[in-house]
């Protein structure tokens, strides 16, 4: 497929399925998407066991600065932070003394002090002061540090574990997609643009609108749809996919007969923009385009569990995806771009970001309308299309998962 | 009465503070204002904190565990939950040189 094989996108050969035939076609059971028990499940056998997506570095660059993230699937929060062994840590957001979340939102400080009774604690989690101690009764102070939970960085990202010892290594996990991004200059990058939502979707759900082309031509008509769709490819088939054991890949290619906007046109020779036509194929970067197909516009990695890093030639992009319970998510987005150098660059970033704002709004609105459907019980079973294959290969993975498999 | 060399004028900058540690004496907190240097007890009179470690606001040094202030001239404290005043002792400059002298 891909560089080997160009694929007919426009055709009616089911190309997908043809390179994994150990996938299945058939219908695909609604429960997992709105059962209380399937939640249950996911919440022990993968987010309490896998490597977990905790930002990014950029937040923490000095010793001292912290910020709090959000596990409502765990019902926990943790605090991030760089201590002054300039090594990122993640601990339990709470007092050793009687649990009180210790601190919120982000910022920069030398000690964590408990608002409560003034227990203080370093930014190694060692504890250093218990107001009163001599009231206490065998206080071991040795086992009253903040509780550390597993933290990897990798390019920039940082992970947390919440397992006691986690399965597998934050690499292993990362696995082929790892390698294949291992070059990409993710620290070249700064944040442009950041949405975010908490929407009555399913997790997976809402993984879905954002991991097969199908839907750009009707939900995207008023947005996005002719950068993706034309004549070559009216519905946005993916020009390769690559299915692993628990992360996913696909690529997805411009529409060669688009005229881009002037504005963009011009920003495009200034710099990067989310779609950048034929003058992005002059460039390029480590680690996108696995496959070399024609007409690249970018990657969607499917990062297991649940977010998509979606790389390109003047971008990366990342969907977190944290489901509160069955039928609600929310869901963080965020623009990565270079800095921009001039005026050319900043308006083809502005444009792209207004872009990706809207077509977020009509993802958000047609992904709420299938959580409805599925909840009314008017159906048991939906259907993946060929090039849904991505789809179906998150399903059966975390299928999988929650019946004991790894 | 001893003398103690605590550093040389050129070496802090104003509104800043810095922890000295020398042999024989607790840990000082040593700071520059806009009109001079002045010299307290290192160590918070509330819990264990290095005063060295907080944050200048005018004539004030705020602790950085639970944020009570001391008087930096005085040593006197000034906000909760400290209560207590710390020790301050007086800066001689000498030649370009800061000392201190303990009893």
């Amino acid at each position: 497929m891909g560089g080997v094989e160009k694929l007919d996108l426009a055709g009616s050969t089911r190309n997908y399925h043809a390179r994994y035939p150990e996938m299945s076609t058939g219908p695909v059971p609604v429960d997992p998407y709105i059962s209380d028990a399937y939640f249950e499940r996911e919440r022990e056998m993968i987010f309490r066991r896998m490597w977990l997506l905790a930002g990014r570095t950029e937040k923490v660059l000095r010793p001292g600065d912290y910020y709090v993230r959000q596990f409502e699937v765990l019902n926990t929060s943790l605090i991030i932070v760089r201590g002054t062994d300039n090594r990122v840590r993640a601990f339990q957001n709470a007092c050793r003394h009687r649990g009180t979340t210790l601190a919120t939102g982000a910022g920069q400080c030398k000690y964590f002090t408990c608002k409560f009774h003034g227990w203080v604690y370093d930014t190694e989690g060692k504890i250093r002061h218990v107001a009163d101690e001599a009231q206490f009764f065998n206080l071991d102070k040795s086992k009253l540090h903040l509780q550390e939970v597993h933290c990897e960085v990798w390019k920039g990202f940082v992970y947390v574990n919440f397992a006691e010892k986690p399965r597998e290594t934050l690499l292993e996990q990362l696995a082929e997609t790892g390698v294949q991004l291992q070059d990409f200059p993710f620290e070249d990058m700064v944040v442009a643009g950041h949405w975010g939502a908490t929407l009555k979707a399913n997790w997976k759900l809402f993984i879905d609108a954002f991991q097969e082309g199908y839907h750009v031509a009707t939900v995207h008509s008023g947005t996005i749809h002719n950068y993706y769709t034309g004549k070559k490819n009216p519905y946005c088939r993916p020009s390769s996919v690559r299915l692993y054991r628990r992360n996913r890949g696909l690529t997805i290619p411009f529409n060669p007969d688009f005229k881009l906007h002037r504005s963009e046109e011009y920003a495009v020779k200034m710099g990067e923009a989310l779609s950048q036509g034929e003058a992005g194929l002059a460039k390029s970067l480590p680690g996108v385009n696995p496959e070399n197909d024609d007409n690249f516009s970018f990657d969607i990695n499917g990062m297991f569990p649940n977010f998509l890093l979606d790389t390109s030639i003047g971008f990366f992009f990342i969907h977190e995806f944290w489901p509160i319970d069955a039928n609600t998510t929310r869901w963080e987005a965020t623009m990565h771009f270079p800095l921009p150098t001039n005026a050319g660059a900043l308006i083809g970033q502005t444009q792209s970001l207004s872009l990706l704002r809207d077509a977020f709004r009509e993802d958000i609105g047609t992904s709420e309308g299938s959580q409805a459907g599925m909840r009314s019980g008017a159906l048991k079973e939906i259907n993946f299309s060929d090039p849904e294959i991505t789809c179906r290969h998150q399903f059966d993975v975390i299928d999988r998962m929650v019946n004991g498999g790894w | 009465m001893q003398r103690i060399l605590l550093g040389h004028v050129d070496d802090m900058a104003v509104n800043s503070v810095r922890q000295i540690l020398v042999d024989g004496a607790p840990p000082i907190a040593l700071y520059r204002l806009a009109d001079g240097f002045f010299a307290t007890a290192d160590l918070c009179s509330h819990g264990e904190a290095s005063l060295a470690e907080g944050d200048i606001e005018g004539d004030e040094i705020v602790c950085p565990f639970h944020l009570g202030k001391f008087d930096i001239r005085s040593g006197a404290p000034t906000a909760a939950p400290c209560l207590e005043a710390i020790p301050i002792y007086a800066v001689v400059v000498d030649a370009g040189e800061l000392y201190i002298e303990l009893p």
